[in-house]
């Protein structure tokens, strides 16, 4: 097959700071943005946009910014770790994660969290997608800062 | 606290290089550059943190190495210990602190990585950092 162009998506490139303290649903208008993350007390879940080649391109950047329980990020549909059963996004994410000392890889994951033991502000997660998969890279400090979910 | 748009900060959209050979103050219209300095001992400064810049960000390369001193990145004068950072360079620095300065190290006291990598980030509260090298001992923190 050859090479050609998948998806041409708008984006905010990281003009827009956005400040999530609660569960969201993303959409296809977020692409581009700039999200700081507080988690608090209760977990709480945002779910990325249904995957779909028209969404080909998008991508989030995701930084910690207060410390909590557990934040995750998972596809579409997806509440916790493979739940329901039926969510079409379930295992459609491809994830790696550095530390300074560590390194974690998994292609069939739900989701990834900043976890509910994380020690260190300013982690990083950079999600991007190809409309077929998310594709997600984490920066922490600890294994517990940025944990895979499903 | 609901989840809210914190601010729309224009950015150069890595579309533009510039090159830092000494002392810089960087200001808001710089988010979105890539900058490539010359180790040196001076300081490169960020903007003053407020809500107006959340968002504003920047790539910082250092691009020669040598022994004439430090490099220093520091917060404005009177914003104090704001930089949140992590490393992926094998360095097990405590980072649970804020800290004022990032010191990209010469190599007479450390660093023969030829090129260091620093991502930026603000929500204009704090700044939250990345720091990419080869080996421990490229980049302190004080």
């Amino acid at each position: 097959m050859a090479n050609l162009k998948i998806g041409s998506h708008p984006s905010h490139d990281l003009e827009v700071a956005e400040k999530i303290t609660e569960a969201k649903q993303l959409t296809w208008n977020d692409s581009g943005k700039l999200f700081f993350v507080e988690q608090g007390s209760g977990s709480y879940v945002v779910n990325l946009p249904k995957l779909s080649t028209e969404i080909a391109g998008w991508q989030g950047k995701f930084i910690l910014t207060k410390l909590g329980d557990a934040v995750e990020i998972n596809g579409y549909g997806i509440t916790a770790a493979n739940t329901p059963a039926t969510a079409e996004d379930l295992e459609k994410m491809f994830y790696v994660d550095f530390t300074h000392a560590t390194y974690e890889e998994d292609n069939t994951v739900d989701g990834v969290s900043f976890g509910a033991s994380a020690a260190t502000l300013g982690c990083i997660i950079d999600i991007h997608t190809d409309g077929s998969n998310w594709f997600v890279m984490g920066h922490g400090d600890i294994a517990n800062d940025i944990v895979k979910v499903g | 606290m609901a989840n809210v748009k914190i601010n729309s900060l224009p950015s150069n959209k890595h579309q533009v290089v510039e090159s830092i050979t000494e002392a810089k103050q960087l200001v808001p219209k710089d988010s979105g550059k890539y900058f490539m300095f010359d180790q040196g001992a001076y300081n490169i400064t960020l903007p003053k943190l407020s809500e107006n810049i959340a968002g504003w960000n920047c790539t910082i390369i250092k691009r020669t190495s040598n022994d004439t001193g430090d490099t220093t990145l520091t917060t404005y004068s009177g914003d104090g210990a704001k930089t949140f950072y992590i490393e992926v360079e094998g360095n097990d620095a405590s980072v649970a602190t804020p800290v004022t300065n990032i010191l990209f190290k010469d190599t007479n006291s450390y660093s023969t990585d030829p090129h260091l990598f620093a991502k930026i980030w603000t929500d204009g509260s704090n700044w939250y950092t990345l720091l990419l090298a080869k080996s421990s001992g490229a980049f302190t923190a004080s």
